[in-house]
C-alpha cells in the first residue's frame, strides 16, 4: 500500500507539516502495534477484534442446545456422536474498536520555543495510524474550553489522508476545560471503546473531573500527559511580568534560583498528583516528556504503559 | 523654621532634579519582561493573592514611587539644615575659660583637675539652650581660641576633649582680651571660668568687661606639691669636659618632706641622693664635677616618705650642654711656635699657620691672629694683633708714640671675664711700642700709661691686640700665655659655650642656626612634629612641655631641653577667682537641654523610609 505519509510533505509549504510525516523504519514499527482495549467492545462493523457479541465467527465461544429453526449447519455433529444431544456451536464475532483520540489546542499547548502542539498533532497522527491499520473505528476530538472540532468516527486505511489535514489545521487558543469536553464527548460517542487524552493537563480546575465523566461513561480511557521542563526551566532571572497564556493574567514575578527550585517542586507535585488521581481510576497514565524522541515516546512510553499492544 | 545650610531655592532645585530622575528611573523599572507561560500557578502559590496584587500592585507600584520621592525629599530638605527660629527669644554668647596651665595636672580623688574642669564644660555646653552659643578658649602662657563663638556642640565637645595640659603658667590677663574681643558685640556675654585659680593673679580678671557676666567653676580641693624650681647646669671655664649642676627645690607642704634625687645624664643615672625638705622651704642641690660625653641631662625626684605628690610634672626637669663647635683660627705668623702650641691647648679648636707674605685674606675663619703683622685691609673676622706696627699702606689700627723698655703691668682690669683668674702682672716684657688707643677702646693692662693690652673694635672688626712681640718677654713662658689666647678667641666669637643650652617653657625660645638656614622642625617630648619661624637666623619656638626636643635644619639635629617655667606653679592650692574686690560667682550648669538637630532626624526618617521601601519590595508589596 502506498503510504500517505510520505507525500504529506509535498501538500504543503509549511516545515511544521514535516512532523507528520513518518519514515519508513517507524511506520513498519507502527502497523505492528494496535491498540490493547482493557475491556470487552461491543461489536460494531466485522473486523479483526473479538467483541462482546457471539454469532458468525472464527473463534470458537460455546455450545448451546439447538432449537428448532436453528440453521442446522451450526450443529456440531461430533458432540451428538458422542453424546447424543443436539447442540450447535456459536463463535465470539470479530468486530472493530472505537479509538478516541482527543486532543488539547487549548493556549498553553502553543506556549514558548517549544509548543507542544506539533508534538501532540505527530503522537495523534501516529495513535490514529495504528488504529486504522487494525481495521478500527478513529475518532478525533480537539478540546480546548470545550469539543472545538472533531473527526467523526471512520475506519480504513485510506482515512489516515483525512485525519492528517485535519490535524494540520490544528492552532492552539482558548483555555482549557477538560471537565466540560469530557462532558461533551461523553454524550456524543455513541461507541464506547478507548480514549486517548494528549494534553499537558494544565486544567485550574483540575484534571480528576474529567477523567471521572470519561470513566463513568465506560469509555476505557488513557491519559498521554506532555511535559516540558523547560517551561520551568528558564535560567533567565529577575523581575518579570508573567502572563498566563490561556487566561491573560498579569502577575509581578522576580525570578530568582529558589523561585525556580520551589517552581519546579510544584511541577513534580503536580504530576505527580495527576499520575495518582490516574491510577486511583484505573486509568492509564502514559507521561510523556516531549524532550526525547518521538519513536521513544510511541513505542517505549505508550507500549510499557499498556495502551499499544 | 529657617534654613542654616542651603537656600530654599537651591533645595528646590536639587529636588526637583532627583524627583525628576527617579520618576524617569521609576517608569524604566515598571517595563518589566513580559514571559508568557502555560499555567501562572506553578511560579505562583495562590493565585487569588496574585489576581489581587495584580490590580493592587498597578496603584501600590506608585507607592514605591512615593517613597523615593519622600527619601529623596527628605534628605534634600536636610541639606537646609533646618531649624527653628530664635526670633523674639534672648540668645546667650558665652565664653569658656578652660585652664591648661601646669597646676592643671594636679591630680585629685577624682581624676587629673583638667579632666575634672572638662568634665565641667561638658555639662555646660550639654546646658546650653536653643541658639545659645559659646567658644571654648584655653588659658595658657597663649590664650588661644579653640573653637569660633558657635551653637554647634559637638566643635565645642570635641575642643573640649583635645585640651592637654601645658607646662606653662596661665595668663588671664591676655584670655580677658581675647572674650572681650570676642563677646564686644553679643547681646548677652558672659565668661565662665574652669580652673583651679592657682597662682591667678586676684586682678587678672578685673580687665573683663562690666557688660560681660563672669561665673566660675573652681577645680580642685587644696593640695601640697614639691617640684623642681630650676635645673641649670654649666661647665667649668678651665675645665670644659666637667660640669657643675644646680637643683633647686620647693617644697609647698607644711610638713618636711623626703624626697630621692636622681640625676640620669643620657638615659643613665649618674647620681642618686636623697634629700630633707623642710616645710615651704627652697632647697638647693649643686653637683659639681660631672663629666660625661652625652649632653642630655635629667633630673628626677619622688617622694620617699610615703606620702603622694600631688603634682608630678614638676618632678622632672631637663637640660643640655651646649655642643662645643670647633673655632677655626688663622695665624698669621713668621714662624712664632709659642703662638701654635698655645691654641692647640684648647681642642674645640683648629689653627691653621701660614706665612705673612702668604696672607691675603681670612675668608672661612673664625679668628685671625696677626703676630708682627698688619694687613692692608681689615680682615673680615675678629682679629688678635700681636705687635701690630704701623707700615706704609696697611690697615694700621693703632698710631705707635715711642718705644718703652723693660716693662711690667701694673695696672690690670681683673674683673674684666678675659683676665679673671690670670696672672700677668708678673710677666716682664722686655720692649714694647707705646700704642695709642682710640675712642672706645678697652686697656685691659698697661704699665703705667703704656697700654699692653687692648680691645676695642676698628672698621668693623673687633680685636684684641696685645702690644708686644711675646717672644721679647717671657709671657710664653707663663700659664696665663695660652689661657689669654684662648678666652681671646673665644670671647671674639661669641664663646664655646659654657652656660647651659635650655629654654624655659614660659618664654619664646630664640635659638640661633648655624649657617644660612630658613626653615627649622621641632620634635616636641610627645613625638609631635612642627615647623617652627626662622627669623634672623633665629628659630622662634616656645616650648609648652618640658623635656627634649629635636630642632633639625638644614640636615642637622641639635638636642634641646625645655625646663621648667615659672617657679610659682609648684603652689598648687587652688584659690577662689576674684574680680576686683569680690569673690566671682559660682557657676552651677543647668540641666542638659534638649537639643533638636531636624536634619538628623530627616536622616534617620528617611533611612526608616528606605528600610520600609526596602522590606516591602522584598515582599511584594511595592515594586
Amino acid at each position: 500500500m502506498k503510504s500517505f505519509f510520505r507525500r504529506a510533505p509535498r501538500e504543503t509549504k509549511s516545515t511544521e507539516l514535516d512532523d507528520l510525516v513518518f519514515d519508513r523504519h517507524l511506520e513498519r514499527r507502527l502497523e505492528a502495534l494496535a491498540f490493547a482495549s482493557r475491556k470487552p467492545i461491543r461489536g460494531g462493523q466485522r473486523a479483526e477484534r473479538a467483541s462482546r457479541n457471539v454469532g458468525v465467527g472464527i473463534e470458537f465461544a460455546e455450545h448451546r442446545a439447538y432449537a428448532p429453526g436453528e440453521d442446522v449447519r451450526f450443529v456440531d455433529w461430533s458432540v451428538y456422536q458422542r453424546s447424543r444431544r443436539v447442540v450447535v456451536r456459536r463463535y465470539t464475532e470479530l468486530a472493530d474498536l472505537t479509538v478516541h483520540l482527543i486532543v488539547d489546542t487549548s493556549a498553553s499547548m502553543g506556549v514558548g520555543t517549544h509548543p507542544k502542539l506539533p508534538f501532540a498533532r505527530r503522537l495523534t497522527a501516529a495513535l490514529a495510524y495504528v488504529a486504522l491499520t487494525k481495521l478500527d473505528r478513529v475518532c478525533v476530538w480537539t478540546v480546548a474550553d470545550g469539543v472545538v472540532s472533531r473527526v467523526p468516527p471512520t475506519r480504513g486505511r485510506h482515512r489516515m489522508l483525512r485525519i492528517v489535514n485535519f490535524l494540520r489545521g490544528l492552532s492552539a487558543h482558548g483555555s482549557t476545560d477538560l471537565a466540560a469536553s469530557a462532558a461533551a464527548i461523553a454524550v456524543a460517542a455513541r461507541r464506547r471503546g478507548v480514549a486517548v487524552v494528549v494534553s499537558d493537563l494544565y486544567d485550574p480546575r483540575g484534571v480528576e473531573p474529567a477523567l471521572d465523566r470519561l470513566r463513568f461513561a465506560g469509555i476505557d480511557t488513557h491519559v498521554v500527559h506532555l511535559l516540558d521542563r523547560r517551561e520551568i526551566d528558564d535560567p533567565r532571572l529577575g523581575d518579570v511580568r508573567l502572563v498566563d497564556a490561556e487566561r491573560g493574567m498579569e502577575v509581578d514575578f522576580t525570578v530568582t534560583p529558589a523561585s525556580l527550585e520551589r517552581a519546579r517542586a510544584r511541577w513534580n507535585q503536580r504530576r505527580e498528583a495527576i499520575q495518582r488521581a490516574c491510577i486511583d481510576r484505573g486509568i492509564g497514565y502514559h507521561a510523556v516528556d516531549i524532550e526525547k524522541p518521538f519513536e521513544e515516546a510511541v513505542l517505549r512510553v505508550l507500549r510499557r504503559g499498556g495502551l499499544l499492544g | 523654621m529657617e534654613l542654616a545650610g542651603l537656600p530654599a531655592q537651591t533645595l528646590t532645585s536639587i529636588f526637583g532634579g532627583i524627583a525628576l530622575t527617579l520618576v524617569l528611573l521609576h517608569m524604566m523599572r515598571r517595563r518589566r519582561e513580559t514571559r508568557v507561560v502555560p499555567f501562572v500557578e506553578l511560579f505562583v502559590r495562590d493565585m487569588s493573592e496574585a489576581r489581587r496584587s495584580t490590580w493592587i500592585a498597578r496603584y501600590l507600584s506608585w507607592l514605591s514611587l512615593l517613597l523615593l520621592l519622600a527619601i529623596a525629599g527628605m534628605l534634600v530638605f536636610a541639606l537646609g539644615d533646618p531649624r527653628r527660629s530664635h526670633a523674639g527669644r534672648s540668645t546667650r554668647s558665652t565664653a569658656l575659660f578652660i585652664d591648661v596651665s601646669r597646676s592643671m595636672a594636679t591630680r585629685e580623688s577624682g581624676g587629673r583637675r583638667l579632666d575634672l574642669a572638662k568634665k565641667a564644660a561638658r555639662r555646660a555646653i550639654r546646658s546650653m539652650r536653643e541658639g545659645d552659643r559659646a567658644i571654648v578658649i584655653s588659658v595658657s602662657a597663649d590664650p588661644e581660641a579653640r573653637t569660633a563663638l558657635t551653637d554647634d556642640r559637638v566643635a565645642l565637645l570635641h575642643a573640649v576633649n583635645d585640651l592637654r595640659v601645658e607646662d606653662v603658667h596661665d595668663d588671664y590677663r591676655r584670655a580677658v582680651e581675647l572674650a572681650n574681643d570676642v563677646l564686644a558685640s553679643e547681646a548677652h556675654p558672659a565668661v565662665i571660668v574652669f580652673g583651679d585659680g592657682a597662682n591667678v593673679d586676684e586682678h587678672a580678671l578685673d580687665g573683663l568687661d562690666r557688660r560681660i557676666r563672669l561665673r566660675a567653676s573652681r577645680i580642685g580641693h587644696s593640695a601640697t606639691n614639691v617640684g623642681i624650681r630650676a635645673f641649670s647646669l654649666r661647665r667649668y671655664p678651665r675645665d670644659r669636659s666637667q660640669s657643675e649642676i644646680l637643683v633647686s627645690l620647693e617644697n609647698t607642704d607644711h610638713e618636711k618632706r623626703r624626697y630621692e634625687l636622681v640625676l640620669a645624664s643620657g638615659g643613665r643615672t649618674i647620681d642618686v641622693r636623697a634629700i630633707e625638705l623642710e616645710p615651704f622651704a627652697r632647697h638647693e642641690e649643686v653637683l659639681r664635677h660631672i663629666a660625661g660625653d652625652d649632653p642630655t641631662f635629667e633630673a628626677r625626684i619622688r617622694p620617699i616618705d610615703g606620702k603622694p605628690d600631688a603634682l608630678a610634672r614638676d618632678d622632672h626637669a631637663y637640660a643640655t650642654l651646649p655642643e662645643r663647635r670647633r673655632l677655626r683660627v688663622l695665624v698669621v705668623s713668621t714662624g712664632n711656635l709659642f703662638l701654635e702650641a698655645a691654641l692647640l691647648i684648647d681642642e674645640a679648636i683648629e689653627p691653621t699657620s701660614i706665612a705673612a707674605s702668604a696672607y691675603t685674606n681670612a675668608v672661612g675663619y673664625d679668628v685671625v691672629v696677626f703676630d708682627g703683622f698688619v694687613p692692608t685691609t681689615p680682615p673680615t673676622c675678629p682679629a688678635i694683633l700681636l705687635h701690630p706696627m704701623p707700615r706704609d699702606g696697611a690697615w694700621n689700627p693703632f698710631a705707635v708714640r715711642g718705644e718703652r723698655t723693660t716693662l711690667r703691668a701694673t695696672r690690670v682690669e681683673r674683673n674684666d671675664p678675659l683676665l679673671q683668674g690670670v696672672d700677668i702682672d708678673s710677666v716682664a716684657v722686655d720692649r714694647s711700642p707705646v700704642l695709642v688707643p682710640r675712642d672706645g677702646d678697652q686697656v685691659l693692662a698697661a704699665s703705667g700709661t703704656t697700654p699692653l693690652l687692648i680691645r676695642g673694635e676698628r672698621d668693623q672688626t673687633r680685636f684684641v691686640a696685645l702690644s708686644y712681640d711675646v717672644r721679647e718677654s717671657d709671657l710664653p713662658l707663663h700659664m696665663a700665655f695660652p689661657v689669654l689666647l684662648v678666652r681671646s678667641v673665644e670671647m671674639l666669637t661669641g664663646g664655646v659655650g659654657d652656660i647651659e643650652d635650655a629654654f624655659r617653657t614660659d618664654s619664646v625660645a630664640r635659638i640661633p642656626l648655624d649657617g644660612s638656614a630658613s626653615r627649622a622642625t621641632v620634635v616636641d617630648p610627645s613625638g609631635r612634629s612642627s615647623e617652627v619661624p626662622v627669623i634672623a637666623g633665629r628659630a622662634i619656638y616656645r616650648p609648652r612641655e618640658v623635656g627634649f626636643f629635636h630642632l633639625t635644619y638644614e640636615g642637622r639635629t641639635r638636642v634641646l631641653a625645655a625646663s621648667l617655667g615659672p617657679a610659682t606653679e609648684i603652689a598648687v592650692g587652688p584659690r577662689a577667682m576674684m574680680r576686683g574686690a569680690a569673690r566671682v560667682a559660682t557657676f552651677h550648669p543647668g540641666r542638659v537641654a534638649p537639643r533638636s538637630r531636624p536634619w538628623t532626624y530627616l536622616v534617620l526618617a528617611a533611612l526608616g523610609v528606605l528600610l520600609f521601601e526596602w522590606w516591602t519590595h522584598h515582599r511584594r508589596w511595592t515594586t
